[in-house]
């Protein structure tokens, strides 16, 4: 009961209130240091508050949370032991800490047969790309503070997006050179598909967003995000925003967000873009239970850049997907009202406070959702992710391409683009609700121990499920078969 | 004075030169920290607990060389689509049907890739 | 010497070093590497042209997509440092430094007949010029046939790339 509820107060109360207090201070901080140094001078501490603080460790509290989360659904207790100064600490929190610790004083290990350059060189040539893509994501809106314009981007170069493609195209060399340089055979078989499951999904990746580019006539990320109302993302497809000049007050409407327009490419994008992380269900060049992967050779803090780059990915692909497809910072309904009230119009880093929390929630949302993702899924097989990336997302992309041209072209104000995209939706819902319940034939979960391996003794109700069937007996073998209900906690300094 | 019209890519190279650094670093604490002790069972290579045969440098099936070629084409269409696609509005049908063109010389070569098998992985 | 010279400098020394690496060192890998740089401070040099465009394709195409497929070659081919051979003078080799140093005395011609410094554009022009969006309605409008001949030679790498491995797939 008081877990539950400490857990909804987090969610609810003290993660929002903590996001909108740090975005709060980053506009402050910007503004004071456009004031004494130059103007411009903002995104210095942008490059701090976004890259180092937010992705940083929002990245390695991911780590945690990742465990944490994989704990709840197989039904564990996950990380708790780690105490501070022997006091308990929520939600296992310390473990974050605990583990920085343990991978900076590990043993800096490297193996007899190794190229000593190579092998240093592919954590460094996979953290440190993955650490620059967040430059160009916009998190908060541009605001007036101090008497001084503050934006809350590091860069707005003007090829965007490319500069995403083209940087996170570079992270290749890190694991296929970490593969190549061990000298171990399961490293270089992890290097190799690694290097080439990255190489196929990037044509995907790339291919996914063309759609949108057609729609908004753009690659710049703030422009995708719309600064102005009116433009890119902040505005109503419907609704009754001032620029349709209907009923003023609290505006509502269906707003121009990129997964009501595309949301074919919402899924291409996803897709080819979780190939990239390497994450389950793509996650043969590491598939723990066989061939470890790339980075079997690394230990410490250098396995500890594969890892946190991994995590970083997670953080910036969802601040990207929420930059192109769920707008931005932007509020769905209510922000023209917002934006007009007195309090944001005479307190604009309240404003800032307000949006940068929503931009953050939603990329939190998202990372959620790719945690999820990566504990439901079970592995690919090397020919399936091939024969996906190949077969699948790259002529779907092409289509969706031209089809969405066509829709753009015939209607340039993008309603005949959500019309299609909104029909998808309703369709993959409806497919998704009628699909045959292969539910229910595993309703009868909990105690499910029982093997499945032999098809032909299964009742009829089983049969169709049976692929289906044997991946969930074996997660109840692995996992741990009642909850434990009393929270074990050993103290781990003495004087607990 | 006029702004540079440079200016823009400032930051983004500080970013550049951030990440760089940050990673050097990073690796330069770990191994100023971490201890080291080697020893020549433990820089044996790890192959599950068995002793490693022979040497990991080893050939690759050709496939992986084709993916790589596709992916090089496939990359470079996907180059062409982009300044494309931010001009897409203003080019209008024509340039629609421009792009028709070029991507259905590419889907001939895809589905040609695709006949001759060069997609399946399974034998 | 404001900052753009200062960088332009740093630049062009750090490709030069680095295109000297590529031929200079003994290990495959090691050369593609420094060929990898090579290609991330010529697109450094783009950049301070204006150039950004051209910049990070530079980046995406030759660093992200083209080394890579070199990089597989020389790791999975098995290519180890070997000791040069000497060197034989033979037909093709001979024809292939008179084109070489053909190429670049054509280049030093062009280059050379570049008279002063280019025309001062307004700070509009400059905005636009390079951008993805100008690139795109000059290779669209003026250069179609072009553009239109690069699937062709697109679709003749694809077949070439199936053509050449189709005994093993």
């Amino acid at each position: 009961m008081s877990r539950t509820v400490f857990i909804l107060v987090s969610i609810f109360l003290v993660i929002p209130a903590l996001l909108a207090g740090v975005m709060m201070g980053a506009y402050a901080l910007g503004g004071w240091l456009d004031g004494v140094w130059f103007p411009g001078a903002h995104r210095l501490t942008n490059i701090l508050v976004l890259m180092l603080v937010f992705v940083m460790v929002l990245a390695s509290l991911l780590t945690l949370a990742e465990r944490k989360w994989s704990a709840l659904m197989q039904n564990r207790i996950g990380p708790n032991r780690a105490d501070l100064f022997g006091r308990p600490v929520p939600a296992g929190i310390g473990h974050f800490i605990a583990d920085a610790l343990k991978m900076l004083t590990k043993e800096d290990f490297r193996p007899a047969k190794a190229n000593t350059f190579l092998y240093n060189l592919g954590p460094l040539l996979a953290f440190a790309p993955v650490f620059a893509l967040f430059a160009v994501v916009p998190a908060g809106p541009t605001l007036e503070v101090f008497g001084k314009t503050v934006d809350m981007v590091v860069a707005t170069p003007d090829f965007g997006l490319l500069f995403i493609f083209a940087i996170a195209s570079l992270a290749v060399y890190g694991t296929s050179l970490a593969g190549w340089s061990s000298n171990n055979k399961f490293a270089l078989l992890g290097g190799v598909r690694a290097a080439s499951q990255m190489i196929s999904y990037e044509v995907a990746l790339g291919l996914s967003l063309v759609g949108l580019m057609m729609a908004f006539s753009t690659v710049q990320l703030p422009a995708f995000v719309g600064e102005a109302l009116g433009t890119g993302q902040f505005r109503y497809l419907w609704g009754n925003d001032a620029a349709m000049g209907l009923r003023p007050g609290f505006d509502v409407g269906l707003p121009a967000w990129g997964i009501f327009l595309q949301p074919v490419a919402f899924v291409l994008f996803f897709a080819a873009a979780f190939a990239e992380t390497k994450r389950a269900p793509f996650d043969m060049p590491e598939g723990e239970s066989e061939i470890i992967g790339y980075f079997v050779e690394y230990s410490g803090m250098k396995f500890g850049m594969f890892m946190l780059s991994e995590f970083m990915e997670i953080v910036i692909l969802s601040g990207v997907m929420v930059v192109l497809f769920f707008g931005g910072y932007h509020l769905p309904i209510g922000e023209e009202w917002l934006r007009g009230t007195e309090l944001m119009r005479s307190y604009p880093l309240l404003l800032g406070a307000v949006l940068g929390m929503v931009f953050w929630l939603k990329v939190l949302t998202l990372c959620y959702l790719q945690l999820v993702v990566r504990w439901t899924f079970p592995r690919f097989r090397y020919d399936q992710v091939q024969k996906l990336g190949w077969k699948m997302l790259l002529p779907v992309g092409l289509v969706n391409v031209f089809v969405t041209g066509a829709l753009v072209l015939w209607d340039p104000s993008l309603r005949l683009l959500a019309l299609s995209g909104l029909l998808v939706i309703a369709v993959v819902l409806a497919l998704t609700m009628a699909a045959p319940g292969e539910a229910p034939a595993e309703a009868h979960g909990e105690g499910h121990g029982h093997a499945h391996g032999d098809t032909t003794a299964l009742p009829p109700s089983h049969a169709h499920a049976t692929g289906h069937a044997q991946v969930h007996a074996l997660n109840a073998h692995t996992a741990v078969p009642q909850k434990l209900e009393t929270p074990e906690r050993t103290p781990v300094a003495a004087s607990h | 004075m006029e702004p540079s019209p440079l200016a823009p890519y400032l930051p983004l190279a500080v970013a550049l030169l951030l990440a760089g650094v940050l990673a050097v670093a990073v690796m330069l604490l770990a191994s100023v920290l971490g201890p080291r002790r080697p020893s020549a069972v433990k820089s044996l290579a790890f192959e599950a607990g068995n002793e490693p045969v022979g040497s990991a440098r080893q050939r690759f099936a050709v496939k992986f060389y084709v993916v790589a070629l596709l992916f090089i084409v496939f990359d470079v269409e996907a180059v062409f689509l982009y300044p494309w696609a931010v001009n897409f509005q203003q080019l209008g049908w024509f340039g629609y049907a421009e792009m028709a063109v070029f991507a259905a010389t590419l889907v001939v070569g895809l589905i040609y890739v695709w006949k001759k098998g060069a997609l399946e992985w399974e034998h | 010497m404001n900052a753009e010279v200062v960088l332009f400098y740093a630049f062009a020394v750090l490709a030069l070093l680095s295109a000297g690496m590529v031929i200079a060192s003994r290990s495959p890998i090691n050369s593609a590497l420094s060929l990898v740089a090579t290609f991330f401070f010529l697109a450094g040099t783009y950049v301070l042209l204006l150039a950004h465009t051209i910049a990070v394709l530079q980046v995406l195409v030759y660093a992200g997509a083209i080394m890579v497929l070199f990089l597989f070659v020389i790791m999975l081919l098995n290519l180890t440092e070997t000791e040069g051979e000497r060197a034989k003078v033979t037909f093709g080799r001979v024809a292939g430094a008179l084109a070489a140093v053909s190429l670049f005395a054509l280049l030093a011609l062009v280059v050379m007949g570049v008279k002063g410094a280019p025309t001062a554009m307004a700070t509009a022009e400059l905005a636009r010029f390079g951008t993805l969006a100008a690139l795109g309605q000059t290779l669209y409008t003026e250069w179609l046939l072009p553009f239109e001949a690069v699937s062709l030679l697109l679709l003749v790498a694809i077949v070439g790339a199936v053509v050449v491995a189709k005994a093993r797939i």
